[in-house]
């Protein structure tokens, strides 16, 4: 056991190559986080593969291989790799001679995923081949897991805050050379010399890696934007962020994905004086996000003593800030305005105060953490904190300028069928993007004039002049036909055009859009995937159109898949069907596990290495609970790890509608709990599997291989299909609910196979 | 007991098997999308294909020439080889129908301030980056929901709408040619007008052809670089250029749009040497807009054209002897209006594409009476 914890590192340097590797492959990929289900479900399979590679490697006839050679040398080989992964992600674009601004197609990015991950995750896998066979494998599997966790936690609660990602793959990559060279001097004294090499690459790994981050960096941008010139680049907790320079405007981008521009050129102030002034004498406001013109606008509106203004993330305002001039600086630091650094849900849900404006400047929702800006919940929150007859306005739904496109129509209404729900009434400001302005119910004091919201050019002028609000250019806004078009169609799902509408049909899907549901986020991730994949995306189009009880034919799968096995009479059916069900059923939720954290807090990219790492926690402790079952109780074993994995998602689906009215700790330690508990019993279920092969019939090392086999099946089914397409279509709640069906016949499948003869 | 070889082979059957029920799928999806889009077949008149051996054809209305197998369809996605007869898919099935104000092409020296009725199929001949409508652009029609729309029928609907101009925009005109072109002679016959905003990647011959029924142009020229235009437009230059000369040279009124796009064809030598290529071979009084790029597509990480930069554009223009220089999608600022190229005042303003006011009086200015190029009144 002693010689088990000599492979810790293996864990953490494991660790942190797969959130490094994750989160640039993040930014190649605008920040879907469909991306993270492909990871996942990659990094298993490749892992498996190097495990499986090795293992074959040294158990050959007359092989002779060294198991801690192999692993010391394989750690050099692991931190060659590594900075190659991250000067392919870097130099992508280069690669495939993208113009600027050109993201990578799916197909491009799928290339490079696998480019990256394939050689990492294989000489991972290898190296636990190597070090299973030099001491104990369950031990290794321990102190690989525990130097997960170690190193998860250090990401996330301090390490990623202060350091780029070449400098943390350095260190800890140099920390695992280092570890090497020791075991290979202690256990091979004639390999001494390629301990002495190790130790020496482990130096030449730290010397370079700060030059690796400089030269990929800005092989990047200028990839990006040639002609542009980059003034500032800061890593930030919540992702990378880069100011960029052009002529005289300064583009921000977080993670590849621009942001936002500034200056504005006067758009915004109108728009902003436009909302402001659908409310009688608009005093407090909360503005979520908007740096730049919206904040100087909301404090330049005549009565307005206080402007809360909410930014999640403290780097963009701080970097920003430093660039703008000394005049628009200054506006900042006026004393009507409050900042706060926060998430905007996690403030306003905790708010105390009311407002009578609320303002949300939020991205498009083309990924799940913008999609929590146009949810029911939000929305829900929103109205919470408003006076009676306030007004909230969010703006960043993106329409195609030629009003058109089935995909982004569909999107755009969910949007505002959404919205309605909430508000008693709703208004499209045909702004780009657009502005949907939504109303509380007004008091019988509230003068009726400005009851109602209108984007009147005449009243809302009649108005600006009452508050001495000069220079304002409302027509942009207020063209009737626009106002008439874009109101029109957001409502009815019919074209305004009255030659369309005579024959148009055009389809949508019936739901709203919730953080358990996020239609709007699936429908925008289908026209990510159909810019560079049209038959992809029409394929996934297919099932949103589906019924939702349809999901429930794959609730027969497993009793499917037993039956074709009985009929072969292949008894190892059982064991099989289960250890699929709860890899799959594992993998998803750990996905939603990931998914709620983002909804509740805002933002996985920092915390997504502690939670990986509880997870892999409980898989270890899972493992050697399981290990220690009776092999002749393992059908039946397993057959109450399917009950108490059923359980276990039913409960987690309990408390997870719950989170939104619970204080942000508990939401904390129960998404870990809940991590390490997924982990823990997908970790059973391999032991238990493969005595129940053994069981069956099946010797050794072939139940090993098999039960390995469909274990990946059922991770990578859980990743790729349940996690990527049905999650963001079907929603938590369902998704959820079939996978406790699914262990519930899991469990009945096992318990029917045990009085079997 | 299963081996390595029966694991594998099931494992291969389960996923060809996942592969046919993917497939299906996509039938079934495509099969949905057909049923409810009108593709009409329609021959194309042999003047524009020639026949060639094997139940093979080569199209020539576009600089592609494409080479078609039977049942090969063209690059502009809407032509194909049936049988070795070139047809097209793109006629009498317009993916989008819309009223839109004329400043919208954007022709601002034609009927200012009149409604269109503007038609567009699915497809493109050319693979912009940036297309602001690739939803419909980078398909086939049988791909998209599509309505019902022959010929007299949209000259019918114009009338009964009171609509005086039919215009062709949005996608590419040239891959709808031969149903524009029937609708424009329907329409040219009931005294309507057509208009037509392309990019003109076009042969010379058709594009004589179309100018017989066409009462303006609005061609984007998209930018003076070959490179980028092989690039990011998808299509050499040269034949664009020589289309447009074509244009003027059949007489017909002509308007240029150039969207600018930041570090891509902004360019500023690049940018003059565009403005004197105009100035040379179409003349100082052809109208030139300089647009602000919004990002789109596959485009979307390059920020919105700097104001700055475009207001150097149209300096330079205007250095070079250019009369009509304007920027759109940029409002409000005074290069929406138009200026009297003598004496300066501003004959029409604009806010965007909303017309604000017209003092021309029949194409003259009120104060010193020169006139102003363009097509005033009907």
């Amino acid at each position: 056991m002693r010689r088990s914890w000599l492979f810790f590192s293996l864990g953490s340097v494991s660790q942190v190559c797969q959130v490094v590797l994750l989160r640039e492959l993040l930014t190649l990929a605008e920040g879907t986080e469909l991306t993270i289900a492909f990871v996942l479900g990659s990094w298993l399979t490749f892992v498996a593969f190097g495990s499986f590679a090795a293992t074959r490697l040294l158990t050959r006839k007359g092989q002779r291989l060294d198991p801690v050679l192999a692993y010391s040398v394989a750690s050099t080989f692991l931190a060659a790799s590594v900075f190659f992964d991250l000067w392919l992600i870097r130099f992508s674009r280069t690669l495939f001679s993208l113009p600027p601004g050109e993201p990578l197609s799916v197909a491009q990015w799928l290339a490079v995923a696998i480019a990256v991950l394939l050689p990492v995750c294989f000489i991972v896998g290898a190296q636990f081949a190597f070090a299973a066979s030099f001491a104990n494998p369950s031990g290794v599997y321990i102190a690989e897991s525990v130097g997960a966790v170690i190193a998860g936690a250090l990401l996330s609660l301090l390490l990623l805050r202060w350091f780029d990602h070449s400098s943390l793959s350095s260190f800890f990559l140099a920390l695992h050379l280092l570890l090497s060279s020791a075991l290979l001097w202690r256990y091979l004294p004639n390999a001494r010399w390629v301990s002495a090499a190790i130790g020496a690459v482990a130096g030449l790994n730290l010397v370079f890696a700060p030059l690796v981050e400089q030269k990929t960096q800005t092989a990047f941008w200028k990839s990006m934007f040639p002609a542009a010139e980059k003034v500032h680049s800061v890593a930030s907790p919540y992702g990378s962020i880069a100011a960029i320079k052009f002529s005289d405007q300064l583009s921000v981008y977080q993670n590849g994905h621009l942001l936002f521009t500034l200056p504005d050129q006067g758009d915004v102030a109108s728009l902003a004086h436009l909302i402001l002034l659908q409310y009688p004498k608009p005093r407090r406001i909360l503005l979520i996000g908007g740096l730049g013109g919206w904040v100087q606008a909301t404090l330049q509106h005549p009565k307005v003593v206080r402007v809360d203004w909410v930014e999640l993330d403290p780097t963009i305002p701080q970097v920003v800030l430093t660039l703008l001039p000394r005049r628009e600086r200054g506006l900042l630091s006026d004393p009507k305005l409050r900042r706060y650094t926060a998430d905007g849900r996690s403030f306003i849900s905790q708010a105390r105060q009311t407002y009578d404006v609320v303002i949300v400047v939020a991205p498009d929702p083309t990924t799940a953490a913008s999609n929590r800006f146009f949810t029911r919940e939000f929305f829900s929150e929103v109205l919470r904190v408003l006076r009676p007859g306030g007004v909230f306005a969010l703006h960043g739904l993106r329409e195609p300028p030629a009003g058109f496109g089935e995909l982004y129509f569909a999107r755009n209404h969910c949007v505002y069928a959404t919205m309605l729900k909430v508000f008693c009434e709703v208004l499209v400001v045909p702004s780009s993007p657009l502005t949907l302005l939504g109303r509380c119910p007004v008091t019988p004091s509230m003068p009726d004039e400005l009851a109602r919201l209108t984007l009147d050019e005449k009243t809302l002028l009649q108005r600006a002049k009452e508050r001495r609000l000069e220079n304002i250019n409302l027509f942009a806004f207020t063209d009737p036909i626009q106002v008439e078009r874009v109101n029109y169609e957001l409502k009815t799902g019919l074209p305004f055009n009255p030659l369309e509408r005579e024959q148009a049909k055009i389809l949508r899907p019936k739901w709203l859009n919730s953080d358990t549901n996020p239609t709007v986020y699936f429908l925008s991730s289908l026209l990510w995937l159909r810019m560079g994949s049209e038959k992809f995306a029409r394929l996934l189009e297919f099932f949103v159109f589906l019924p939702r009880w349809s999901i429930w034919l794959l609730a027969l799968l497993p009793f499917g898949f037993w039956l074709v096995g009985r009929m072969k009479s292949a008894s190892w059916a059982a064991p099989a069907t289960t250890i699929v069900v709860i890899s799959s059923v594992g993998m998803l939720a750990e996905l939603t596990v990931l998914l709620t954290f983002q909804a509740r807090f805002g933002t996985l990219y920092l915390q997504v290495s502690l939670l990986f790492a509880l997870f892999m926690l409980g898989l270890a402790l899972g493992a050697l609970v399981a290990e220690r079952n009776e092999a002749s109780n393992s059908i039946r074993a397993l057959a109450f790890l399917s009950l108490a994995t059923s359980t276990s998602t039913l409960v987690w689906l309990g408390l997870a509608l719950c989170f939104p009215k619970v204080p942000p700790v508990i939401v904390a330690v129960s998404c870990g709990c809940f991590m390490v508990l997924f982990g823990g019993l997908v970790g059973a279920a391999f032991p238990l599997t493969v005595k129940a092969m053994r069981l069956s019939g099946i010797d050794g090392s072939k139940a090993a291989g098999l039960t390995y086999a469909y274990d990946l099946i059922g991770g990578a089914m859980g990743a790729f299909i349940f996690g990527a397409i049905l999650l963001p279509l079907w929603g938590i709640p369902n998704l959820l609910f079939l996978c406790a069906f699914l262990c519930l016949a899991a469990a009945i499948i096992c318990s029917a196979q045990a009085k079997l003869p | 007991m299963p081996d390595r070889r029966e694991f594998i082979r099931n494992l291969l059957l389960g996923s060809v098997g996942t592969f046919a029920v993917i497939c299906n799928c996509q039938y079934a999806s495509s099969q949905t999308r057909r049923k409810n889009s009108n593709t009409p077949l329609v021959e194309i008149p042999q003047r524009w294909w020639k026949p060639l051996p094997n139940n093979r054809l080569q199209c020539f209305i576009c600089p592609l020439n494409c080479v078609l197998s039977n049942g090969q369809v063209c690059g502009c996605n809407t032509r194909l080889n049936v049988n070795g007869r070139l047809m097209t898919m793109a006629y009498g099935n317009p993916c989008i129908i819309s009223l839109d104000p004329i400043e919208k092409l954007p022709l601002h020296h034609f009927l200012p301030g009149s409604q269109t009725m503007s038609i567009a199929t699915a497809g493109c001949n050319l693979r912009c980056l940036y297309c602001q409508n690739w939803q419909q652009s980078q398909v086939r029609p049988d791909q998209l929901r599509n309505y019902n729309l022959p010929p007299a029928e949209a000259v019918k609907k114009a009338k009964e709408h009171g609509i005086r101009v039919i215009a062709y925009t949005y996608t590419e005109p040239v891959v709808f040619w031969e149903y524009a072109m029937d609708i424009s002679e329907r329409a040219k016959s009931e005294g309507l007008k057509n208009v037509v905003a392309t990019a003109l990647f076009m042969n010379r011959e058709p594009v004589r052809e179309w100018c017989k029924v066409t009462d303006a142009f609005a061609v984007a020229l998209k930018g003076f670089d070959d490179e980028f235009y092989r690039k990011v437009v998808g299509a050499p230059l040269k034949p664009v250029l020589d289309a447009i000369v074509t244009v003027k040279s059949e007489g017909v009124w002509l308007e240029l749009v150039t969207l600018i796009v930041p570090t891509l064809n902004d360019n500023m030598k690049q940018i003059r040497d565009m403005c004197l290529w105009v100035r040379r071979n179409l003349g100082a009084q052809v109208p030139l807009h300089f647009g602000r790029f919004v990002p789109e597509y596959k485009l979307r990480n390059l920020p919105r054209t700097p104001v700055q930069t475009l207001e150097q554009c149209r300096d330079i223009a205007l250095d070079v002897g250019l009369q009509f220089v304007y920027l759109f999608n940029v409002a409000p600022h005074d290069a929406n209006h138009t200026y009297c190229p003598k004496c300066k005042t501003a004959v029409i303003r604009r806010l965007g594409f909303k017309l604000t006011s017209n003092d021309l009086q029949r194409g003259i200015c009120p104060k010193c009476k020169t006139r102003i190029p363009g097509i005033w009144q009907l």
